[in-house]
């Protein structure tokens, strides 16, 4: 889902970056104090791992594979704010080390990944009371939500300018059908790993460690 | 384990310059291309980075590996454009893979930590370079555990789980994954206790001092000039 450079309308770019500018601003501001110094390497860590699991591909099925984005994992760690930075920490690498995505589309691709996806992550476990079914349910939304956003940028590009971007009759459901599937996988992965810490190192949990469910 | 795949050409390449000015004139450059939908101006944009391209002593499959990466976007992209005529699609797909060209032109020329410092003189908030520092160094590290787990699940015959409902094959990645984190943090506390205990105070120090020369002017000049080429052949009225 990592948008290249020049794909979108430069407005629709623009918009992006000044909106995850400010989701990041908003992040920034609300962890300074929460996190003490010494936690910055462990959200390094949690940043790095990410970056790791995301080269792991799961089987989709029929030949084709899928890997995980990582945001709810982030947050059910590490909490919204701590995820967004670990997000967009992960994203800029890819960037800047990889060519992967785009450097005036980055701010679409933070918006996408570490600001929406996070967010609606962490609103899912909000909203359940149980919070395994909590992280489940944010998992999928969150990489639905992402995709919904990156087809929703991909057609307002395409109708400002029809040079730009893909029309909302193509990228709308392709977009979205492909990443409702992605996302059981990415699902099913974040509570497998989200449980199995609990069990072998719960302490790795920054805001320490979610309800457990009740089984 | 080797791990040639992350930055592997950056440390020996001709295209030496201020990473301050290459991130900055690298940027105006996409900036330049992604607003134009002229065909001149994008063969303007390709030659030039053609061009870099050959200077900068990059081998080519590198290259064509990392643009390889950005296609499935740009392909659906193009296809879907051929529904508003050929022209949109092509200027579209010439369009996007310029400014990827240059993308993968400044990840693959620049070391990270030269990023770093320029990101820490552009005032960059301080937790995001240090985020960066420690990801980065860590990504090598994480990378080496998880090829070796690799090898071990391949050893007892995991050949990557069958679909995305194969209980026992997601299963097999998750604990994976999770291992890396749990690895991954007990390494990450010794480090950070032993970085405290050489004076790490969250500041980059690199090795090199680096002094604005003629080369790094020049190659900003060039940068600039065809910058302002390209948006010149765009918007002059024909």
């Amino acid at each position: 889902m990592h948008i290249p450079d020049g794909l979108m309308h430069p407005a629709v770019a623009a918009a992006g970056a000044v909106i995850a500018i400010g989701g990041i601003a908003l992040a920034l501001k609300r962890i300074n104090g929460k996190i003490s110094e010494d936690k910055i390497p462990t959200m390094a860590l949690l940043s790095g791992g990410l970056f790791i699991a995301q080269m792991l591909n799961f089987p989709v099925g029929g030949g084709t594979t899928g890997h995980l984005i990582g945001a709810a994992l982030a947050c059910a760690i590490a909490g919204p704010m701590a995820a967004m930075i670990i997000m967009t920490t992960i994203l800029v690498i890819q960037c800047l080390l990889f060519g992967d995505g785009g450097i005036t589309a980055l701010g679409l691709n933070v918006l996408n990944m570490a600001v929406i996806g996070t967010v609606v992550a962490w609103s899912g476990s909000v909203f359940s009371q149980k919070s395994k079914i909590g992280i489940l349910i944010g998992a999928w939304l969150s990489v639905f939500a992402a995709a919904g956003a990156c087809a929703a940028e991909l057609a307002i590009s395409n109708a400002i300018n029809p040079s730009y971007g893909i029309t909302a009759k193509i990228s709308v459901p392709a977009m979205l059908g492909y990443h409702a599937i992605i996302g059981i996988g990415e699902a099913a992965i974040t509570v497998a790993v989200v449980s199995y810490l609990q069990k072998v190192s719960p302490k790795i949990f920054i805001n320490g460690k979610p309800k457990e469910a009740k089984a | 384990m080797k791990h040639t795949h992350i930055d592997e050409f950056a440390a020996h390449t001709r295209l030496d310059f201020d990473p301050c000015i290459k991130l900055v004139f690298t940027f105006l450059f996409v900036c330049a291309v992604a607003i134009s939908s002229n065909w001149m101006a994008l063969a303007a944009g390709f030659a030039f980075m053609a061009a870099v391209l050959a200077i900068s002593g990059v081998p080519l499959d590198h290259i064509l590996k990392r643009y390889a990466e950005a296609i499935p976007f740009i392909a659906m992209a193009s296809l879907a454009g051929f529904f508003s005529g050929w022209q949109v699609a092509t200027i579209l797909f010439a369009r996007t893979s310029v400014a990827v060209l240059a993308i993968v032109l400044l990840a693959s020329t620049t070391p990270f930590f030269e990023i770093l410092s320029a990101f820490q003189k552009m005032r960059v908030p301080q937790i995001f370079v240090q985020m960066l520092m420690f990801t980065y160094r860590y990504i090598f590290v994480l990378s080496d555990e998880m090829g070796r787990m690799a090898q071990a699940r391949k050893a007892r015959g995991f050949s990557g789980g069958r679909h995305i409902f194969d209980k026992h094959g997601m299963g097999v990645i998750s604990s994976s994954i999770g291992m890396v984190f749990v690895r991954a943090h007990e390494r990450g506390e010794r480090v950070y206790a032993s970085l405290k205990m050489r004076g790490y105070d969250g500041s980059i120090k690199t090795m090199q001092r680096r002094k604005t020369g003629p080369c790094d002017v020049g190659f900003a000049f060039c940068f600039a000039v065809i910058s302002a080429s390209i948006l010149f052949i765009q918007f002059w009225e024909w």
